[in-house]
């Protein structure tokens, strides 16, 4: 007797292992880096020239003597520093006459004044020249306490105490004088 | 008695004929896989490095020390549903503003590869919306944008650490099923 | 043996807490000026007189003869803290002594006015001098090149009978003259 054995293909099935949970997603990282300097700009001065007219008396006792000058004020507009501990610096150099001769016994040639800066820090940075009468010695400076945090702010100068050496008779001539204001970090201690 | 004993042997054997023959036979195997999908940066990091954010004259934001800069990462995905998000963080740096000031700089960020692009803007939280970026290897060019302060006053001077930030890019492929 | 032990001490240079001025055109110091200006224009001051405004010189006569006295005299007047801010002239400028009572002109061999000269001392190097009757005085007027300030002098001197000193002068209690000193700013 025959026999038949029939045998069936078997399919072989290699499967495949299941995927694994992972995370395939894959980040890039640009940095970026700035700096921003420290600056300070002071607003430009308005008026940035004070026209006091004639300074001396025309009648009276004090004739021919430093009149009462009535203080003046300029601004510094939108004045500011960026940074941590700033100063005002306040230099004030005396009004001294265009003829620069010695001037004679009883007579000046310079007249004194007292520049105050205001607006910045607490208080205030002043300086008031004490110039002699023939002019020497004419400028003297001051500053403001320290500002501890950035600031922009209109800076006020005032103009004021105006004096003569002596309180003699001034000189004949066009008298001028000027303030420089510097605004810049405080000085670091030693 | 005898017994006979029949042993069934699994066989790969094709089914003889009644009749032996010398036919050929064929026999089939099928094998099948799958491929996970994957992105990969193969430069995840770059620096890009501004210089200077603050104008000389008058010491606010120079938007364009910031706008059209760029810089290059380089990846791929092997996934036609591949998608690429940026997640962009602002500018900043530890010093306080105090009111006129601003201490910290808002940009966008556009990523673009396989010629789509994501973006994203520092103002908001969180990634950008994700673009489908498909199958590629190449570049990813990060470019900044649209760089503003928030109240347009001026910088504060940077402290020791500088102004810093980034761009994150993701590249995210799809998940694979399994079956 | 003993061994020292030296530190030598860390020295950390000391930086401003802001970050370095770049070389940039901005800095962290600003500067700016403020000008101021005036004028002091040129003006004198004449001083005040010392005692009161006038010389007196009583009888200008020799009254036994009729004619001027040869010693008359005043002390001089004062012009107290006169001052010009600037460079000046100063001039003098006098009026014979005249009869104010008797003003037709007197008969012969009579005269009705002294002339004298007036000088101003103390302002300038040379005196500013004035004499009535002459037929110049290019003295009158002398220049100061700078601001000054002081006392100045007025004399009257050299007392003359206009005419001749032969005239006799006409009877008149009130014979006057005047001295007027200026000190004004010139440029």
């Amino acid at each position: 007797m025959k026999q038949t054995i029939g045998l069936s293909a078997l399919a072989l099935m290699l499967t495949a292992s299941p995927a694994l949970a992972q995370s395939n997603t894959a980040t890039g990282t640009v940095a970026i880096d700035g700096q921003v300097r420290s600056v300070c700009i002071l607003g430009d001065p308005n008026p940035a020239l004070v026209n006091l007219g004639q300074i001396s008396a025309s009648s009276g006792p004090r004739t021919g003597k430093i009149d009462t000058i009535a203080p003046r004020t300029v601004t510094l507009p939108a004045s500011f520093c960026n940074f941590a501990g700033s100063v005002v610096r306040v230099t004030t150099t005396a009004m001294t006459s265009s003829d620069t001769t010695s001037p004679q016994p009883g007579f000046t040639r310079a007249v004194n004044y007292t520049a105050t800066a205001s607006g910045w820090a607490v208080g205030t940075a002043a300086a008031t020249s004490s110039a002699l009468r023939d002019g020497t010695s004419p400028t003297a400076t001051g500053t403001g306490a320290t500002q501890p945090l950035p600031k922009i702010a209109d800076i006020a100068v005032t103009l004021s105490n105006f004096t003569t050496p002596g309180d003699l008779i001034l000189v004949a001539g066009n008298y001028s004088g000027n303030v420089v204001v510097t605004l810049g970090p405080a000085a670091v201690a030693d | 008695m005898r017994k006979l004993m029949f042993l069934a042997i699994p066989a790969v054997l094709v089914a003889s004929p009644a009749f032996a023959q010398s036919t050929s036979v064929t026999g089939t195997v099928n094998i099948d896989g799958s491929v996970a999908g994957r992105c990969t940066f193969t430069l995840p990091n770059a620096t890009l490095s501004l210089g200077e954010l603050s104008l000389a004259s008058n010491g606010k934001l120079d938007t364009s020390r910031v706008n059209g800069k760029t810089a290059t990462l380089t990846g791929w995905c092997n996934s036609t549903a591949a998608t690429m998000a940026v997640t962009t963080t602002q500018l900043t740096t530890g010093t306080a503003a105090p009111t006129g000031f601003d201490n910290r700089v808002d940009y966008t960020a556009t990523a673009v590869a396989n010629s789509a692009s994501a973006s994203d803007s520092s103002l908001t939280a969180g990634a950008g919306a994700a673009s489908t970026v498909g199958l590629f290897t190449g570049n990813i060019v990060v470019t900044l944008s649209a760089a503003s302060s928030p109240s347009n006053g001026l910088m504060v001077a940077s402290g020791p650490g500088g102004y810093t930030g980034n761009v994150v890019v993701t590249l995210t492929p799809t998940v694979t099923p399994v079956g | 043996m003993r061994k020292l032990l030296l530190l030598a001490p860390l020295v950390i240079a000391a930086m401003p807490g802001a970050a370095l001025a770049q070389n940039s055109g901005a800095s962290n110091t600003s500067t700016k000026n403020v000008g101021v200006i005036g004028t002091a224009p040129a003006m004198c001051f004449a001083g005040t007189v010392s005692g009161n405004g006038s010389y007196d010189l009583g009888v200008l006569i020799d009254t036994a003869t009729g004619q001027l006295r040869s010693d008359l005299s005043a002390p001089s007047k004062v012009l107290v803290g006169s001052f010009c801010t600037g460079r000046s002239t100063i001039t003098v400028e006098a009026t014979p002594l005249a009869a104010q009572n008797s003003t037709v002109a007197p008969p012969s061999g009579f005269s009705r006015q002294v002339n004298y000269t007036a000088t101003a001392t103390g302002w300038t190097t040379t005196a500013a001098s004035y004499t009535t009757g002459a037929a110049a005085n290019s003295a009158a007027t002398q220049t100061r090149a700078s601001a000054y300030t002081n006392d100045i002098t007025v004399a009257i001197s050299g007392f003359s009978t206009s005419g001749g000193q032969s005239l006799r002068l006409v009877a008149d209690d009130n014979y006057l003259g005047l001295v007027t000193v200026t000190i004004a700013a010139v440029n």
